[in-house]
């Protein structure tokens, strides 16, 4: 099964190198967010980001370790991991989506182009629709996306305990950062 | 009495001390630990796709030592890629940035033995917090 996999893979591989490369990726994408308020910093960062996209479809994908989040504290690691993302249950966070208006942008064309990308977000095993502004940039030749976006822990069922609840903020803010490669 | 207070000052002084410690310590160093297990990236590739979830609960979280072929290095990330057996999954190994002087005069291609903190897997095995080791160490 997975050799059939792999030859479907392949073949598909070759017939759109054939027709023009339209597919691109990334294993090192970063996420990072913010989560403090006033009385507290809480931030993170995670440089192994996987991303996808295919710029005949609009079709745009990213996946993350939780566990690849790193924290200037060792225990602010430690409960993110064990106590809000629960990542020995839930190891991935994910988003799966499209380019609501894929015709505005030229991959071909050195630019920034300010787009919209509309799908389902993946956080501590929750899924939701999400729709978040973005920026595809050219340079050169090359692909890179960026996006800020909010989440609010409410949504993905992250409870924050009451003790802590002046410390850690109740929206989140997400900040994606990809450079592509043609697969 | 006054003994008694001064000894709880002092039990409440050395408390919050270490409290303010605890608060403030760094994530563990991987380069100061040893490694939990040794395995190279083509073992290490095949454990997490014939049974993603007995090799997470193995490997994931745990310090390792993979020894692999260098398929491509991102200095820019300080990331290096690990061949596998399988053309479609590698290792992603994501260094301190201050090992980059060290990554800058490799070449793919080259064996190396990389230390880090395997995080679970995506398309490939990633492994953070690595650094470079050489093989008698």
């Amino acid at each position: 099964m997975p050799r059939l996999t792999l030859i479907i893979i392949l073949f598909f591989g070759f017939v759109t190198n054939a027709i023009g490369q339209t597919r691109y990726f990334t294993k090192t994408g970063t996420i990072s967010f913010k989560a403090g308020t006033s009385l507290e910093d809480i931030d993170a960062i995670n440089k192994s980001v996987t991303s996808i996209f295919d710029l005949s479809t609009g079709q745009i994908e990213f996946a993350v370790l939780i566990k690849g989040f790193e924290f200037k504290r060792g225990l602010m690691q430690e409960h993110f991991n064990e106590n809000y993302m629960e990542s020995e249950k839930f190891p991935k966070s994910t988003f799966k989506g499209k380019f609501e208006d894929l015709a505005k942008i030229n991959f071909k064309k050195d630019g920034t182009y300010l787009t919209m990308v509309k799908g389902i977000l993946e956080i501590h095993n929750v899924k939701k629709e999400v729709q978040v502004p973005g920026t595809i940039k050219v340079v050169g030749g090359v692909i890179s996306s960026s996006a800020v976006f909010k989440v609010l822990l409410e949504d993905y069922e992250i409870k924050i305990p009451g003790a802590v609840k002046d410390k850690i903020s109740p929206t989140v803010e997400i900040e994606i950062d990809c450079t592509y490669k043609a697969l | 009495m006054k003994r008694i207070f001064i000894f709880l000052a002092v039990v409440v002084l050395a408390g919050g001390l270490y409290g303010i410690y605890l608060f403030n310590k760094k994530p563990a160093d991987t380069r100061e630990e040893t490694a939990d297990f040794e395995i190279s990236a083509t073992d290490l590739v095949k454990a997490f796709s014939s049974d993603e979830e007995t090799a997470t609960k193995k490997y994931v979280d745990k310090i390792l030592m993979v020894t692999g072929q260098i398929k491509e290095i991102n200095i820019t990330s300080s990331t290096l890629f690990l061949e596998s057996a399988d053309p479609l999954a590698n290792v992603t190994c994501s260094f301190y940035g201050d090992e980059n002087a060290k990554l800058k005069k490799l070449q793919s291609g080259e064996i190396v033995h990389v230390k880090g903190k395997c995080t679970g897997k995506l398309m490939d095995v990633v492994m953070n917090n690595c650094s470079l080791n050489n093989i008698n160490q």
